[in-house]
């Protein structure tokens, strides 16, 4: 029993978290090994060779999984940096934005739409070549991360350019979309390929 | 063996779903002992074959216990028709060769 609970913590410490995927593994190779006892747990080998077996397959299952859940983490930073400022905060007193504030914001749009483009690009190519997907994944996270900080800024001098701006509201918005990020990111990594060693066909 | 391994797994699965351990015994029993996979093979195997969509799985209760089962989709029933075929026409021409 000893025995086998230690193969199993430590082929959960050798799995990547896989977006859910490794607690299903765990969950099979428990019930195996409570079918087969001893022998089986002989038969699965040593756990560096598992582990880099179920690897690969969990990287190739989370990039799948990451490229749906990217565009989603995508669109949803329009939440806080369009759909909140537009209908909470008061209207600006300017005909003509100011150049300072104006610019960055154009880097914010530019760089959402860069962002949603690498994603739906992650969504297709999850679909076709889980492998590869973690490229869009990793360029729309950069460009996320270029989005969440101009975007930041802007809130934050807009607090001082717009009388009655609620502090409340924009220190939200700027914390939900760094978690948003927080999240692409963590999708990039789960998404990045196995370079575990190769073993030999039995 | 391994080339072979999809093959095997998808015929063991043919027409009966099963659970990775079901999965072992039955291809230790099919094959009178000769195909001793190792269970370190078969997961990562099912879990290719589940990816390429020729097999599907679901968490089941069996005998009070919880169990992922799979089965073959549709295109595993093809890709399993397809690799027999392969495979006899195979044996086919080693046995003419080798004179059996």
């Amino acid at each position: 029993m000893r025995e086998r609970e230690r193969f199993l913590q430590e082929l959960e410490r050798r799995l990547p978290f896989a977006l859910g995927a490794r607690r299903r593994v765990l969950a099979e190779v428990r019930e195996h090994l409570r079918d087969g006892g001893e022998e089986s747990l002989r038969r699965f080998g040593s756990v560096d060779q598992l582990a880099t077996e179920l690897n690969r397959e969990l990287r190739m299952r989370a990039a799948a999984r990451a490229s749906w859940l990217a565009p989603l983490l995508v669109v949803a930073f329009l939440v806080p940096f369009y759909v909140v400022p537009e209908n909470t905060l008061p209207a600006a007193p300017w005909s003509v934005k100011p150049h300072y504030l104006a610019w960055k914001q154009h880097v914010v749009i530019a760089a959402v739409l860069i962002a949603a483009a690498l994603a739906i690009t992650g969504f297709a190519v999850g679909r076709l070549r889980p492998r590869l997907a973690f490229v869009p994944l990793v360029g729309s996270a950069l460009s996320l991360a270029v989005a969440v900080t101009f975007g930041a800024i802007v809130a934050v001098q807009w607090l001082d350019a717009v009388p009655g701006t609620s502090a409340a509201i924009t220190y939200a918005s700027i914390v939900a979309s760094f978690a948003l990020l927080a999240g692409l990111v963590c999708l990039a990594l789960e998404a990045l390929p196995h370079r575990g060693r190769d073993f030999a066909a039995d | 063996l391994k080339g072979h391994l999809d093959l095997l797994l998808l015929a063991a699965l043919a027409g009966r779903p099963a659970h990775g351990y079901a999965v072992v015994e039955r291809l230790r029993e099919r094959s009178g002992g000769a195909f001793d996979l190792s269970e370190g093979t078969i997961y990562p195997a099912l879990y290719r074959l589940e990816r390429a969509k020729l097999l599907s799985s679901r968490w089941s209760v069996v005998g009070g216990r919880r169990r992922r089962i799979y089965s073959l989709t549709r295109s595993g029933q093809r890709a399993l028709a397809e690799q027999r075929r392969e495979w006899k026409a195979f044996a086919g021409a080693v046995k003419a060769v080798a004179g059996v």
